[in-house]
This record gives structure tokens, C-alpha cells and sequence, in this order.
């Protein structure tokens, strides 16, 4: 739709609006996307499909009520002023009267993220048959060189690109529009040893998945050829780093609850950080948790219930950030966006500064609630209301001796303790989260002896991160997933060092598949 | 509605000469109330559609899905649609039989969507009963409530006329300090007495303890465990469903054999589609095929897979009526590909009362959530997750809410199942499945 239609309809709308409520907003989101999936012997192939949804906001005397609707269409839109009027009437009076803070830099209208390789230019047949026969020819490889062990791999793909548009409008004159691609590739690798299950070699199967995402076009995950496409090296080397795991979970190991309670230190890569401080974190930092008394880290007021990591760390929501919490790098991350759903730009937030309390994920209205400035933290999935919502959460040092040479040096002190690696997502609780870990690596005395089964990790919220000593490696927020807070799937990243150790203590628990 | 979308399609598939096409058209209408401490907000959503579209060409099949229904819109659709084509057993699609549609719309809950005044009053009094009820018992009241009046039309090029169902349904819940919570989900409306009466009864049961394991001396041991029906449907949906899928059948994925004992004696189980209690009743699946009742265990025993019409082709039987557009993850039911998927899960009740149930167990836990189950592993059936919003039940008496972040449950799904020792006579409405409790025997981390 074009952007003169658009204003031409918001313009009617308002006006309808303006004749009874104080205050109106509009967003309008529409996503074009491109995507194959495979499950199981099926390959889904769906060339496009095109969404959009409108959610309009109403304000007068300090009550509000929301819609979502269906269409940009001036009848739509109209009649939705009309319903907004009834249900206005029905909302009784808040305790503490709806305000939202201020959307900063109201003049701004256009943001774009560009891709290189651009969707809608692009062939989908080709972009599709590049993508299953890159995954399929890695999955061949193996099996070739596993042929003794007569390993069978399945891999289920999963990609998209898409093109996203959204439009932020109120009664006060902002029109802001930001486009920008997203793309997406997941490969689930399905992995069968021996199907013909004899007693002295059982047939036995194992999993892995891995995620390549980014803000980017085609070239997230595809590079050009003469004739068309291919994955990308870092896609190629991602894909087979992780069918290698699946492959090594075929030899993994139990470990008892007895085993676990031995342990001294969890090594976590940063995707297992990345799920842990999300779940265990980020939501309790969600200003809107907060103001509901769900979060766990701060009461309804706001007021810290202490601290919640290791003074020699900080957790961070948005935008990478560098060492010295500057320069926030607004072209990557899966999560990050340049405005949010309610037009104001996304900031970089510190939650925790060496452990405390500092900031929290604000959406216009929380931060109305709060007296404070909104920071870019408000998200809706396709025209649902804007709730307070992480984009890329992750953990930094904050202390420089915290920061280890490599991971042979993070792990070179530890007497028994296990690396933990990859996840498949996690959960929160008020106090607690649950997030699970794809492969573990025992390690005795410093050494890494064998391949641990998948696991579950477990802990408080408040005092899980309390135990940091150590991390290595360059940050990554590659870790990337869709949060469904709210029933509202959002694309989110998270990360830290790409490891990081973790002193065992009485309020994390790691439980061991199998055994 | 249905009738301008269906005459764009058809002109779109003759432009592009498609041979057969699908369409599964959806609208609804939401009123929702969100309830924090005293305060209740509105929102509304206002006839929301969607289109789903599957079409053959030359014995090949493609898919495409839009929210926008001019014919310049679904003609871009439809040509993007047909530049990828993929192989299919799929020939034709279904040819619906005519007066395929069913109607389960309460008018009260429609009068309730524009008029909401009176559900307002009713959540208002809702609220005030309990704080009255659970005096000093908790800090924070959070909830929600939602009335939701849907429709949907499956249609076919085969077909005269499509496969229509309407529906209505009302949902309230009531969350107090995150530790405990209540769940009312119906076609109807129900009587404002018993939605009054959810949170007086969370209330009431709100124990002010809040133990870890270590606490009441189970720690690392295998104890009883009642599984209340919610969490019951996440293991069956998240990790028995694999089993049960055809197309994991055919992929070598599933374990299950029909004809072999895969569950206790004690445990019958239904997908039923045609149940009228159920938010997901239609006449047709999305494919156009008729809804029916399956039996998937008989007194323990593996009955059948469920197929949809491709999976059916493939194994060479019909398919049960279970073709639905079911996501992998985040996407939009009508962007999702049609698969087997469970329909209305339900749960023949048993013979034993909830409270003698839980006369008998010494030390155990409630189990009302696990959080995180959609990761457990869905092919062994492993599952290593917290425990959340439960309690310990000592001496046959709930005593204490678990301590989040401490109760580490784990266990196999596939093997929970055959270990049911007891079924409550009792079942609680989910919306898309009826089911009991059950009691069964799981390690505590």
C-alpha cells in the first residue's frame, strides 16, 4: 500500500477520532515473506505470503481501550473508532490513570535497514532449491563418511526472508515508517544410528538444532553464484558444527543427580547463557511484568529485591553494545529494530549495571506509569497490542579479570563440571525459568573426557547469575528464537562471551537425560 | 464474506489455469479483559481474516496465504504460488460433501462482544471475592477473560458448497503470585455465579508455604505424582502426539505399533473432533474431510495413527480426518502446512474421586505445570522440566506450592503413560481437550 493512501486513510480516522477521545495511535504492520519448511519425507513450500494488521490505541480522561483490526481501510478504520467509543464507556477508571510518556524525535519519519540481497528481487524457486540442497548435501556428507556406523540423517529445514513494514501514527502528527528484512534458517538434524536395531549395536537416535538469523536480506544466510545461490560459509560451517553434535550425542553419557551434586563450575556456551538470562532475566525486567507483581526481580513499585548477578558482569537489553556500554550497532542482532512498535527508538538498556538493578523494559505506557522515558521496548506481533518485550538480551564483563584467555584456560581450574551447549529454548516462572541444553561436555580435571546426553537447566531467577567467575570469547547474540510472551511470537536474540562459567550453587539445578 | 473471497480465488485460478485449489477462510471477533489487582482493561479485535491456499497444477502442489482479499492481492498470491510447485501424492483435493456445517455460537457471549458492560461487572465482583477470600493469603491478583466468536469455511474447486463452522467460546483465568491459577473454558457462558467463584476457590486452596524438595525430604527419589489435566495435555500434545502423528509413522520416528499395549489398562483416549463441548469441533478438518471420533488407546492399547489425506495416500489407508494447518513454531495457522494433527483430545473419565486420589499419597506433588515441556525430547519421550504454580501434598493433603526453580521432574512422557496407576472421575474443559487427572510416579532432581 502506498504511503499517500496510508496517511489518507490514518488522516480520516483521526479525525473521527479527535471528535471524542484525547489521544489516538495507529500501527500498521505488513510482512511479505518467502518460506519452506520440512517435516519428516514432507517438503512445505510457501513462495509468498503476505500479512497485515492494523492495532489502534484510544486515550481520554486517563482510560484507554485497544483494537485490533483486520485492514487498512477507512470504513474499517471508522467503524473501529465507533466500537472503541462503546468500550471506552464500559472501562472503568484505572487506580492510577493511563498516561504514555512522550514519543522522543516526533518529527522523524522514515528508518530503513537495506538489505544486500533483497527478497523481492529474488527468484523464490531458486532461493528455496539453494537452501534444501545445501542442508541436504551437508547431511549427505556425513553419512558418507559415517557409512560404517550406518548413520541415517534427517534434516528438517525451516527457512524464511521476509520484508517487513510498519507505520506508526497518531492524533498528534507522528508518521513514522521503518522497513527492513529479516531471514531465518533453522536446521533440525535428526539423526538414526543403525536402524536395524541388532543386540550388540542398538539402534539408537539424537537430535540437534541450529539457528542462522539475522536483520539482513538473502545474505544472512545465502551467497550469490554465477547461476543462482548457495549457503553462505557461515551458514555451511554452522550447519555442520552442529549434525557433527548429533553425531557425538551418539556416544553421550548420563550423569546421575549424585554426579551433578559434585560438580564445581557449568561452563555455558552463549546460546545457553543467551536462553538462561532471557528466561531468567530479561522477563523479570519487562516493566510491564513488573507493574502486573509478576517479575522477580523487582516489586510492583519497581523497588530491586536485590541483586541479581555477579557484580563483575552486566546484562543488557538491545542493540550490541561495546565494552564501555557505547555505540549500540543497529545492523545486527535478530531482535533489533531501529524503532519500536510505538515509534520510539529502540536504546540500548541496561537491566543490570555490575549486578544491580538499573533499568527496565519499557513500553510509552509503563514508562507513563513510572514517570519515566520510554526506551524502545514496545513490540506487538503483527497489529497485537505493544507489550514490553526483550529484543537481544546478553550478558557483558564488567570486570576485565573476569575475562579468560580461551576456553582451554576457563576450564583449565575445574576439578568436575560439564560445557553445556546449544538449547532448544527455555521458560519463566515469577521466580523460576527451565531452559534446555542440547550436548554437554564432561570435563575432569581441566580436560574435556566425553559427550554428555541433553539436560535441562534449571534456576532461581534472582540469584542464578550470582555465581558468574569467568567467561572467554567474543560476544555473540546469535542466539537466536521467537519469545511467546503474551500468546505474541517475537523474533529475539541472545547471547554474552561465547563461554562462560558459572560456580555450581544451591540455586541452579541441572538434570541429566537418560540415566 | 465467504462468497467474494471464493469468486476472487476462482478468477485468480483461472487466470493462472490451476487445476484444483483449496481455500481455508477464517474470521473472528475477540473481546478481551485484562485483569491486574482491581484494574480491568478492554481490548477488542474486529473481524480479523485470513486466507489460506493450497493449489495443484499439473499434478504438483503449492501453498499461499494472505490477510488481504482484493483481487490484485490474491492474484500476486497466486502467480508467486505456481513459481515453486512441489511433488505430491495428493491428485485432487476433497470433494466436500454438501451440508457439511455446524453452529456453536452462543448468543450470549455475541451479545457480550459489543455490550461487554455486564462481563465487566461479573470480572469486577470476580475480583473483590477473592481478595475477600484470600485475605493475607497472597499480594497480587492477575487474570484475564475472553469472549470469542469465530468462523471458518474450508472450500474446494471439487466442491458445491464448503464445510462452514461457527463458534463461540469464553475463557477466564485468575493467577494469584504466580503460584497458583484457575481455568474456566467453555462454548457457553457460563452462570456469573461460577465465574465468580474461580478465584475464591484459588483463594481458599492458596497454601502461604512455598517449599523445595529438600524441604520435605524428597529430593532425588521417584515419588507419586497427580497430574492435573493441563499438564497432562502438554505431555500428550507436545510428546505422545509425535507418536501418534502418521507422518512420523512413515518417517521411522514414531515407536508406537497399532494393536500394542503402549498404555495402562486405566487409560482410554479420543481425538474427537465432533465433540460439542470443544472449541475445535468443526464438520471438516481443513481439508474437507469429515470429522469423526478416533479411538487412539483402548484400555492401553495403541488403536491408530491419525492421517491427513496425503499421509493417508502414502500409507495406503484413508485419512482420519485430522488434515489442520499446524505451525512448526511461529507462524500463523494459515501459513502453516496441513499435517496430522490432534483435534479434540479427550480422556475417558475414571472411577476414583480427585480428594481419594490423593488420600493415599504419602509425600507427592500436584503437578499442574512444567515449564519449558515443549523442549522435552520428542522422539525418546525424555523430559527434565520444573515444576511451576504446583503443590506437595503430604498425608493426602495439599500442604505447601512448590518453591519455583527447585522441582526438577523428570521423566518419559510415553512411559508416564503406562504407568497411570489411578484416573479421577473428574475432568476439566481446556478448550481443546476434556481430561482428567491422573496418578502416576515421576523422579524428583
Amino acid at each position: 500500500m502506498k504511503i499517500k493512501e496510508i496517511r489518507r486513510i490514518l488522516d480520516k480516522a483521526f479525525r473521527s477520532a479527535r471528535e471524542f477521545f484525547d489521544y489516538a495511535d495507529v500501527l500498521y504492520e505488513r510482512v511479505d515473506k518467502t518460506e519452506v519448511k520440512t517435516i519428516g519425507s514432507q517438503t512445505f513450500i510457501t513462495p509468498l505470503s503476505v500479512k497485515a494488521r492494523v492495532q489502534m490505541r484510544f486515550l481520554k480522561g486517563g482510560k484507554k481501550v485497544s483494537l485490533k483490526v483486520g485492514e487498512m481501510d477507512e470504513d474499517v478504520l471508522c467503524q473501529a473508532v465507533a466500537r472503541a467509543k462503546g468500550l471506552w464507556r464500559t472501562v472503568r477508571k484505572p487506580a492510577k490513570p493511563v498516561r504514555l510518556a512522550p514519543i522522543p524525535n516526533p518529527r522523524r519519519t522514515v528508518y530503513a535497514i537495506n538489505p544486500i540481497y533483497d527478497l523481492a528481487e529474488a527468484d523464490p524457486k531458486k532461493i528455496i532449491n539453494a537452501v534444501l540442497s545445501g542442508v541436504r548435501g551437508i547431511a549427505d556428507s556425513f553419512e558418507r563418511k559415517y557409512t560404517e556406523r550406518g548413520i541415517k540423517i534427517n534434516p528438517e529445514t525451516w527457512f524464511y526472508a521476509q520484508n517487513e513494514e510498519k507505520v506508526i501514527a497518531d492524533t498528534d502528527g507522528v508518521f513514522k515508517r521503518q522497513t527492513m528484512p529479516r531471514t531465518f534458517l533453522q536446521v533440525h538434524t535428526k539423526l538414526t544410528r543403525n536402524t536395524r536395531n541388532t543386540p550388540d549395536s542398538p539402534s539408537k537416535s539424537t537430535q540437534t538444532k541450529v539457528r542462522i538469523a539475522d536483520i539482513k536480506g538473502l545474505e544472512a544466510v545465502l551467497e550469490s553464484t554465477k547461476t543462482g545461490w548457495k549457503l553462505n560459509p557461515h551458514a555451511r560451517s554452522e550447519v555442520r558444527a552442529w549434525m557433527q553434535k548429533a553425531i557425538d550425542l551418539l556416544d553421550g553419557v548420563s550423569l546421575s543427580a549424585e554426579d551433578v551434586a559434585r560438580m564445581d563450575h557449568f561452563v555455558l556456551d552463549f546460546n545457553t547463557l543467551g536462553v538462561f538470562i532471557h528466561e531468567a532475566l530479561g522477563h523479570n525486567f519487562e516493566a510491564d511484568s513488573v507493574k502486573a507483581g509478576t517479575s522477580g526481580v523487582a516489586d510492583h513499585k519497581g523497588k530491586p529485591r536485590g541483586l541479581v548477578a555477579a557484580a563483575t558482569v552486566h546484562i543488557i537489553d538491545g542493540p550490541v553494545v561495546n565494552i564501555n556500554l557505547e555505540k549500540p550497532d543497529m545492523s545486527t542482532g535478530f531482535g533489533t529494530e531501529l524503532i519500536d512498535d510505538e515509534g520510539v527508538q529502540v536504546k540500548p538498556k541496561v537491566l543490570a549495571r555490575n549486578g544491580k538493578v538499573e533499568e527496565f523494559i519499557h513500553n510509552r505506557e509503563t514508562a507513563g506509569y513510572y514517570n519515566t522515558e520510554s526506551n524502545g521496548g514496545a513490540f506487538s506481533e503483527l497489529g497485537d497490542q505493544q507489550v514490553c518485550r526483550m529484543s537481544n538480551t546478553y550478558m557483558l564483563p564488567a570486570d576485565p579479570k573476569i575475562v579468560r584467555r580461551n576456553l582451554d584456560a576457563l576450564i583449565k581450574d575445574v576439578k568436575y563440571g560439564v560445557i553445556l551447549e546449544g538449547t532448544l529454548g527455555g521458560a519463566v516462572s515469577k521466580d523460576g525459568m527451565s531452559s534446555s541444553v542440547q550436548v554437554g561436555y564432561l570435563i575432569e580435571d581441566g580436560k574435556i573426557t566425553k559427550t554428555v546426553n541433553p539436560s535441562n537447566f534449571s534456576g532461581k531467577s534472582m540469584y542464578a547469575l550470582r555465581y558468574v567467575d569467568g567467561c572467554t570469547g567474543n560476544l555473540r547474540i546469535d542466539d537466536v528464537g521467537f519469545c511467546g510472551k503474551a500468546g505474541q511470537h517475537r523474533p529475539v536474540g541472545d547471547g554474552g562471551p561465547t563461554w562462560t562459567r558459572i560456580k555450581t550453587n544451591p540455586y541452579i539445578q541441572l538434570g541429566i537425560q537418560g540415566g | 464474506m465467504f462468497d467474494e473471497v471464493r469468486k476472487r480465488v476462482e478468477k485468480a485460478a483461472a487466470a493462472y489455469k490451476v487445476d484444483d485449489f483449496e481455500m481455508l477462510l477464517s474470521r473472528g471477533d475477540v473481546t478481551s479483559f485484562d485483569i491486574e489487582q482491581r484494574d480491568i482493561t478492554i481490548s477488542s479485535v474486529v473481524s480479523n481474516a485470513s486466507l489460506g491456499l493450497r493449489l495443484l497444477k499439473r499434478g504438483k502442489l503449492t501453498y499461499g496465504m494472505t490477510t488481504s482479499f482484493d483481487q490484485a492481492s490474491l492474484d500476486k498470491v497466486v502467480e508467486a504460488a505456481l513459481s515453486n510447485l512441489q511433488t505430491t501424492r495428493v491428485s485432487g483435493f476433497a470433494k466436500i460433501p454438501s451440508g457439511m456445517s455446524c453452529e456453536y455460537v452462543d448468543s450470549e457471549i455475541v451479545r457480550l462482544l459489543d455490550k461487554p458492560r455486564k462481563m465487566r461487572d461479573i470480572l469486577t465482583e470476580m475480583v473483590a471475592s477473592t481478595f475477600d477470600a484470600g485475605k493475607g493469603k497472597f499480594e497480587r491478583l492477575n487474570g484475564g477473560c475472553s469472549l470469542n466468536v469465530a468462523e471458518e469455511w474450508v472450500f474446494t474447486s471439487r466442491s458445491q458448497e464448503p464445510a462452514y463452522s461457527s463458534g463461540s467460546a469464553f475463557v477466564v483465568s485468575v493467577n494469584l503470585d504466580s503460584r497458583d491459577f484457575e481455568l474456566l473454558a467453555l462454548r457457553k457462558l457460563p452462570s456469573s455465579s461460577k465465574i465468580t467463584s474461580i478465584g475464591v476457590k484459588v483463594a481458599r486452596r492458596l497454601k502461604k508455604k512455598n517449599l523445595k524438595p529438600s524441604d520435605v525430604g524428597i529430593g532425588g527419589k521417584k515419588i507419586d505424582v497427580v497430574i492435573h489435566p493441563m499438564c497432562l495435555q502438554s505431555l500428550i500434545k507436545t510428546v505422545v502426539a509425535e507418536h501418534i502423528y502418521a507422518s512420523n509413522k512413515l518417517t521411522g520416528l514414531s515407536g508406537y505399533r497399532p494393536g500394542e499395549k503402549l498404555a495402562s489398562s486405566k487409560v482410554t483416549i479420543f481425538d474427537d473432533a465432533t465433540h460439542p463441548e470443544l472449541f475445535t469441533t468443526s464438520p471438516t478438518d481443513q481439508e474437507g474431510t469429515p470429522s469423526t471420533c478416533n479411538v487412539l488407546f483402548d484400555r492401553g492399547v495403541f488403536k491408530t495413527f491419525i492421517y491427513d489425506r496425503e499421509t493417508a495416500l502414502l500409507d495406503g489407508v484413508s485419512s482420519t480426518g485430522n488434515g489442520m494447518r499446524r505451525p512448526v513454531l511461529a507462524e500463523d495457522n494459515h501459513e502453516a502446512p496441513v499435517r496430522p494433527t490432534l483435534r479434540g483430545l479427550v480422556m475417558e473419565p475414571g472411577k476414583t474421586k480427585l480428594t481419594d486420589m490423593m488420600t493415599g499419597i504419602k509425600k507427592g506433588i500436584l503437578l499442574k505445570y512444567l515449564l519449558g515441556i515443549h523442549t522435552a525430547d520428542k522422539v525418546s519421550g525424555a523430559f527434565t522440566n520444573t515444576a511451576y504454580m504446583s503443590y506437595i501434598i503430604e498425608n493426602g493433603k495439599l500442604t505447601a506450592t512448590t518453591e519455583p526453580g527447585t522441582w526438577a521432574i523428570k521423566g518419559n512422557a510415553l512411559e508416564m503413560l503406562k504407568d497411570i496407576t489411578q484416573v479421577s472421575s473428574e475432568r476439566l474443559g481446556l478448550g481443546s481437550s476434556l481430561l482428567p487427572w491422573v496418578k502416576t510416579s515421576l523422579y524428583v532432581g
